[in-house]
């Protein structure tokens, strides 16, 4: 019998749906205990792993036009620039997944990864964590906070894919099924914006997605091989894309 | 040979320059990162058996169902439930950290007493004392001052013992809250709705039932009216960006058009007893003065209205922004009358008349006090005021609740957390938070069918706590419970043996009509479901009145809300988002207005580009907002999405956590309609 073949989890995002309500980033923060905003904590300096941009068309009122971009960590699957960096490491693709991990304990906060990292998706803890008094008996059990001085970035729920892994092994399957295994912010989506599921596995909804027509990578030209796509009918939305993103609408 | 002093330096130069090349510095600073991973600084997480629970979230009227992943008792995530009637497995972005407002730090554990510009704790005997010591004065003394319990969350249970109460007390009324929109009569049938024309409601951001209205949003077209690049305007199909304060204008822009081409529903017409007076007054704005009125292109107007009508069943909806507050009178007659037009009124797709789920006995409708918004209460007329805003949706103006109140009043509010209207309270009464209580959600506002839910509590409330109902029976020396009448209800419906149960464990239904009993009804239902009734068949209504006696709100509203004024040359145009607005949110929220900019947050305005630089204002810059009736700091944002001439304030939480969204709402200042959405404002930098 052959092997199965290793996975590739990913996701597309389909920005003609996402509604920037900011669930995900809700949903996200909560299952990965990543703790409240610091008084000083800033966009620069904040924590999101999964974070909404607005990515404006660049045209003034009333001709201005936007889309909301969900970035988190794109998952390199090819010359993982964190992972070619990290002098500890502290960052390593998972070849059953594909998913590129983050081992803070392993972190010593030099913050190499996140020069490195071409979509800015790694952030440091700048503080120690912390939530309002009482409020830490709402953590995730699954998941451990991060000390101050350390990098972190979105692992696609590590702590959910462990729980589905579990669950599999107390049934007695070697596999998890698909959709047993689902990201918060993949859940939290009220719009259903986001598909997610294993790149690998030709016949699943992602894959096909990614194929279709309108997907599209961010910085593609770098050979990331990155596993999050996203995907929009808009051709002003790839044109932007293409000419850099980042380029919002004038501020200032 | 001997051992020189270079020697020995050159000894150490190498050996430290060897250790690198062996694994001991990597190993120190690898064993340092472990051992400091337990820093003091990190929390550990609970540790404990996990359960999954089920129940209803209360925090706004869209009632969605929650899966609650707890450790022990605790919950630590809440998410949507799959398969959900209406809120389809969608849990907004203030509902999936719901489980953190028991434990916010302006918690109210106990009874509060003003105290000049502090409160200090009192017993609740207290607080029920001096409300009855009024009660009984405006008894004796035969005054005409009055005793209103203003409701955040009207439909409830709880809501019809407070109108009960109101019957009998001396010179009851029942108020509204300002945003509320939970006692609509219609429903919306989205799944079969061809055409949307929203005037400013944030349909895909908040508005009605979210998971039921994006499930449909495939099927219908939206076309959004609102000055402001929201995100609904973003993803609609058409975005008309009007001056604001002229959605009358347009609405009757619209309807010159339909009537100049009949493009209307002529039977619906025919059944309007005074459709010759509303085409009258449409005739009166033929697309060229909407357009001079809105600032859109006459031609635009023309392609809207023959837009609406070209897709099946049209529906116009008005805009009920959770930080602007509610429209005028005079722009939602404006706007319904669409709907008459467009005859989506009773029939499939479009409005449908909606149920409720049966009451007791002894609730029956003459035996309460009726609804009645704030500006149905004459001004100075309300010796005590309760205010049940625990969990309001919406952000209230202060000021409109102020001009009510008698000279000698007492004020007090029934709330989970010191934010919003409790702050002005002479006396806060610690209501149970959101899942301390089991309590009952009606249908949401957009939903045809009659429902009814029960949020059954995952959490203990403090020992101080205490709910409305309980309130008015501390003080009244008696009466049934909350969860009595709550069973009592629950019998009814079992009575009537109408519709079927959702079950949120297994996405099950069962038809009530083979449900044994009602404790096994009222047992489902509390470990996780809602009732929901048949879906209405469409029918048309009788004999309709469009405007009635409002034909002069409505060309007063059309006419155009703003002025013009020297003086305040800008339009100050405050905006929120549903579930942030209206008070406490977690702290968690914090991802979404300081460390990234999906929301703007409540202590910054935005601005076009050319309005900020006419004022010399620069992005990020502090800026003094000034109207007539008061100024606000904000941090200025430049965006040339932003309307020239135009600020945009959102109404919520900021950052430096001392901006008040009432400040804001204050500034606008109240109109004669009750509303306070729209004002003339001027700039300057601070």
């Amino acid at each position: 019998m052959a092997a199965k073949k290793p996975a590739r989890y990913g996701m597309v995002i389909d920005l003609d749906r996402c509604t920037g309500c900011g669930a995900c980033m809700v949903a996200c923060a909560i299952e990965n205990n990543v703790p409240p905003a610091n008084p000083e904590a800033t966009e620069r300096t904040g924590i999101t792993w999964m974070r909404v941009q607005r990515l404006g068309n660049g045209r003034p009122f009333p001709d201005s036009r936007a889309v909301f971009f969900p970035i988190l960590c794109q998952q390199c699957g090819h010359h993982t620039p964190c992972v070619a960096v990290c002098p500890q490491n502290a960052v390593e693709v998972d070849a059953a997944t594909g998913i590129v991990d983050q081992m803070p304990q392993r972190c010593l906060g030099c913050r190499y990864c996140m020069a490195a990292c071409p979509y800015h998706a790694r952030y440091f803890n700048w503080w120690d964590p912390a939530w309002p008094a009482g409020m830490e008996k709402t953590l995730n059990p699954d998941v451990a906070p991060r000390m101050r001085g350390v990098v972190e970035k979105c692992n696609l729920c590590h702590g959910r894919l462990h729980r589905a892994q579990a669950k599999a092994a107390a049934e007695g399957r070697r596999e998890i099924t698909a959709g047993e295994y689902v990201p918060a912010c993949v859940e939290a989506c009220p719009a259903k914006a986001i598909t997610f599921g294993d790149l690998a596995d030709d016949q699943s909804e992602v894959a096909q997605l990614a194929r279709s027509e309108g997907a599209f990578r961010l910085l593609e030209k770098l050979g990331t091989e990155s596993k999050v796509y996203y995907r929009s009918e808009r051709p002003w939305v790839h044109q932007a894309v293409k000419s850099g993103i980042g380029k919002e609408p004038q501020r200032g | 040979m001997g051992l020189g002093r270079r020697d020995l330096l050159k000894l150490m130069g190498g050996g430290a320059a060897g250790l690198f090349l062996t694994p001991v510095p990597w190993r120190l600073i690898d064993g340092v990162a472990i051992r400091t991973e337990n820093w003091p600084g990190v929390p550990d997480p609970p540790r404990g058996e996990v359960r999954t629970r089920y129940t209803t979230c209360t925090l706004c009227p869209a009632a969605c169902g929650v899966r609650a992943r707890s450790v022990v008792d605790q919950p630590v995530s809440l998410a949507g439930v799959a398969a959900h009637p209406t809120s389809a497995g969608v849990l907004c972005a203030a509902g999936l950290c719901g489980h953190h407002l028991p434990l916010l730090p302006s918690r109210v554990r106990q009874p509060l007493a003003r105290r000049g510009d502090k409160f200090q704790p009192v017993p609740i005997d207290t607080v029920a004392a001096a409300v009855a010591a009024a009660l009984e004065d405006i008894r004796n003394s035969g005054s005409a001052e009055r005793v209103a319990v203003l409701d955040a969350r009207p439909g409830r249970t709880a809501s019809l013992i407070y109108r009960r109460w109101l019957g009998t007390a001396p010179n009851g009324i029942y108020l509204l809250a300002p945003s509320a929109d939970s006692s609509a009569s219609l429903g919306i049938d989205i799944a079969r709705t061809g055409t949307v024309l929203s005037f400013g409601a944030p349909v895909l951001d908040g508005w009605g039932t979210p998971g039921r209205v994006l499930e449909a949003r495939r099927s219908f077209r939206l076309i959004q009216v609102e000055t402001r690049q929201s995100r609904t305007a973003l993803l609609a199909d058409g975005w008309l960006p009007i001056r604001p304060g002229t959605e009358a204008a347009l609405a009757l822009g619209i309807a010159n058009v339909l009537i100049a081409e009949k493009l209307y529903d002529a039977a619906a017409a025919r059944s309007a007893s005074d459709f010759a007076e509303y085409a009258a007054l449409a005739a009166e704005f033929p697309p060229q003065r909407a357009a001079e009125l809105t600032g859109l292109p006459a031609q635009t107007i023309v392609a809207a209205a023959r837009d609406f009508v070209g897709h099946g069943t049209a529906v116009a909806v008005a805009g009920s922004d959770p930080g602007a507050g509610p429209m005028g009178d005079g722009e939602r007659i404006a706007i319904a009358a669409l709907n008459v037009l467009a005859g989506s009124i009773g029939r499939e797709g479009g409005f449908l008349p909606r149920g409720e789920a049966p009451r007791p006995p002894g609730f029956e409708e003459a035996a309460l006090a009726p609804e009645h918004g704030i500006a149905d209460a004459p001004d100075a007329s309300i010796r005590v005021l309760i205010i049940d805003d625990a969990r309001a949706a919406g952000a209230w103006c202060w000021s409109a609740i102020e001009r009510k109140l008698a000279r000698a009043h007492i004020v007090v509010a029934l709330t989970g957390s010191l934010d919003g209207a409790a702050r002005h309270a002479d006396f806060v009464v610690p209501a149970p938070a959101y899942l301390e209580e089991v309590e009952d959600a009606p249908a949401p506002p957009d939903v045809p069918a009659a429902m009814f839910s029960l949020a059954g509590a995952l959490l203990k409330p403090p020992p101080e706590a205490v709910d409305g109902v309980d309130f008015l029976n501390r003080m009244a020396g008696g009466g049934a419970a909350l969860a009595d009448v709550l069973k009592e209800r629950v019998a009814a419906i079992h009575a009537a043996r109408r519709g079927e149960v959702f079950h949120y464990t297994d996405g099950a239904r069962t038809a009530v009509s083979d449900v044994k009993s009602a404790e096994d009804l009222w047992k489902a239902l509390e470990e996780g479901g809602c009732w929901i009734d048949r879906r209405p068949a469409p029918k048309q209504e009788g004999r309709v009145t469009i405007l009635g006696a409002a034909a002069d709100r409505v060309l007063e509203a059309a006419s155009g809300r703003l002025p013009a004024d020297a003086l305040y040359p800008l339009a100050l145009v405050p905006y929120g988002w549903r579930g942030a607005s209206g008070g406490a949110v977690s702290p968690i929220m914090t991802k979404l207005y300081q460390e990234s900019d999906v929301e703007t947050g409540g202590d910054t305005v935005e601005l076009h580009p050319d309005t900020a630089q006419r004022y010399g204002i620069a992005d990020r810059q502090v800026a003094i907002v000034q109207t007539r009736c008061g100024s606000c700091r904000r941090r200025v944002r430049v965006d040339d999405a932003v309307m020239p001439g135009v600020i945009q304030a959102e109404v919520g939480p900021s950052a430096s956590g001392n901006c008040r969204p009432e400040a804001l709402l204050d500034a606008c200042g109240v109109a004669g309609d009750g509303t306070w959405r729209l004002a003339r404002a001027s700039l300057r930098r601070a």
